[in-house]
């Protein structure tokens, strides 16, 4: 299907029926029109779907609502005209760490000498050649790619507690881009970054550390 | 696309996506299976309709042709289908008999286009859509819809004053 165009007027259809003379007429009658019973019929086949997407929507509407009447009470603005805007609710399990602007962040871990080896740990990475030392948290991506609604889901491992810096913004433009601090205490554990409100396409996925550096830059995508 | 948006498409557009299914299948029975397919495709479909791209009423018949041109494939036959009687002329008292004779003839002249320019026809008389909305389904401009659209009917009228 081609991008719409400026199109105009439409002659219409008895203008285009004119230019078959005669038979104009005769091929009109010879449309096929829908029994009723028929469209009866199709509308009881259609009914239960009809239903259960209504039921699917207000259902979303619902989570969408509940997630958007947390935001002002933590005291975070989300400019609605800025369609690029990244609202990101970090949620990673039960615990008490949050960043400074109160963020819902939660932090899932399992304290330890072996949250490095753990298996919620990043394995591909060596600690002595990791951004900010072996101290710093490692942090990688489950999947560089998610359904519309899906979080994105990042595994981290830390010696000792910290916070980094999680930054999501879109790579075709705009210049709207989230950054929130998050607190991960020492262990292993998940961050998931909501993607309710986000449009599907190409993202910049950044987490830094506090020195700067980076411990995480991905390309990920939200599909439509 | 939501819910109530397809909804609202669906209500507004069945009798005229029956009436082009069945001006390509000429078989008023697998026409309603046909449309109904249609639209449990589209209603699927619906998140992926990008109003960008074209109006929703073109979206549901490119779904509706593609439905019909599966079962066509389906088949094994083209749009070659011979006509029903009974879908396509009405049996009726003797001085109907004229008007169903000159119907014949309009058949016949349709069977004679190729199925591109009876598929232009349909979508134009059957379906009633506009040149932009049919050159949004064949991903042709509206002027090169207008064109064929034009030589089909000027060659639907010459076959039919033929086979008069």
């Amino acid at each position: 299907m081609r991008w719409r165009e400026r199109q105009p007027d439409d002659p219409g259809v008895g203008a285009d029926l004119v230019e078959l003379g005669e038979w104009g007429p005769e091929l009109v009658a010879l449309r096929a029109e829908p029994r009723p019973e028929f469209l009866a019929d199709l509308d009881r086949r259609m009914q239960p779907d009809f239903a259960r997407g209504r039921a699917d929507e207000e259902l979303a509407a619902q989570r969408s609502r509940r997630r958007l009447g947390l935001l002002p009470a933590l005291g975070i603005a989300v400019p609605a005209a800025a369609a690029a805007v990244v609202a990101l609710v970090l949620i990673a399990g039960s615990g008490d760490s949050s960043g400074p602007d109160k963020l819902p962040v939660a932090v899932q871990s399992q304290p330890g000498p072996k949250a490095m080896g753990g298996a919620a740990a990043p394995q591909s990475e060596s600690a002595l050649s990791r951004p900010g030392g072996p101290s710093a948290p490692a942090i990688d991506i489950v999947a560089r790619q998610v359904a519309a609604g899906e979080p994105f889901v990042l595994r981290y491992s830390a010696r000792r507690s910290g916070a980094v810096f999680v930054s999501l913004s879109p790579t075709g433009g705009g210049t709207a881009t989230s950054t929130r601090r998050v607190g991960l205490p020492a262990g292993s554990g998940r961050l998931r970054i909501a993607t309710d409100e986000l449009t599907g396409g190409s993202y910049a996925l950044v987490v830094t550390l506090p020195s700067g550096q980076s411990a995480l830059r991905a390309r990920v995508r939200i599909l439509d | 696309m939501q819910t109530a948006e397809f909804e609202a498409l669906y209500r507004d557009c069945a009798g005229a996506i029956f009436s082009f299914v069945a001006g390509m299948l000429r078989d008023r029975s697998a026409a309603e299976e046909v449309t109904a397919i249609a639209f449990e495709r589209g209603f699927r479909a619906r998140a992926t309709f990008d109003p960008r791209r074209g109006a929703p009423r073109a979206w549901m018949f490119g779904i509706a042709r593609n439905a019909a041109l599966d079962e066509l494939r389906r088949r094994g036959r083209t749009a070659e289908l011979p006509p029903d009687p009974e879908d396509r002329t009405s049996p009726g008292p003797p001085e109907l008999a004229e008007a169903d004779a000159r119907r014949a003839v309009v058949l016949r002249a349709l069977d004679a286009l190729e199925p591109h320019e009876r598929e232009l026809v349909t979508l134009r008389f059957d379906g009633g859509l506009s040149h932009a909305e049919i050159g949004e389904i064949l991903d042709v401009t509206t002027t090169n819809a207008s064109t064929m659209l034009h030589r089909a009917v000027i060659k639907l009228r010459k076959a039919c004053d033929e086979m008069a």
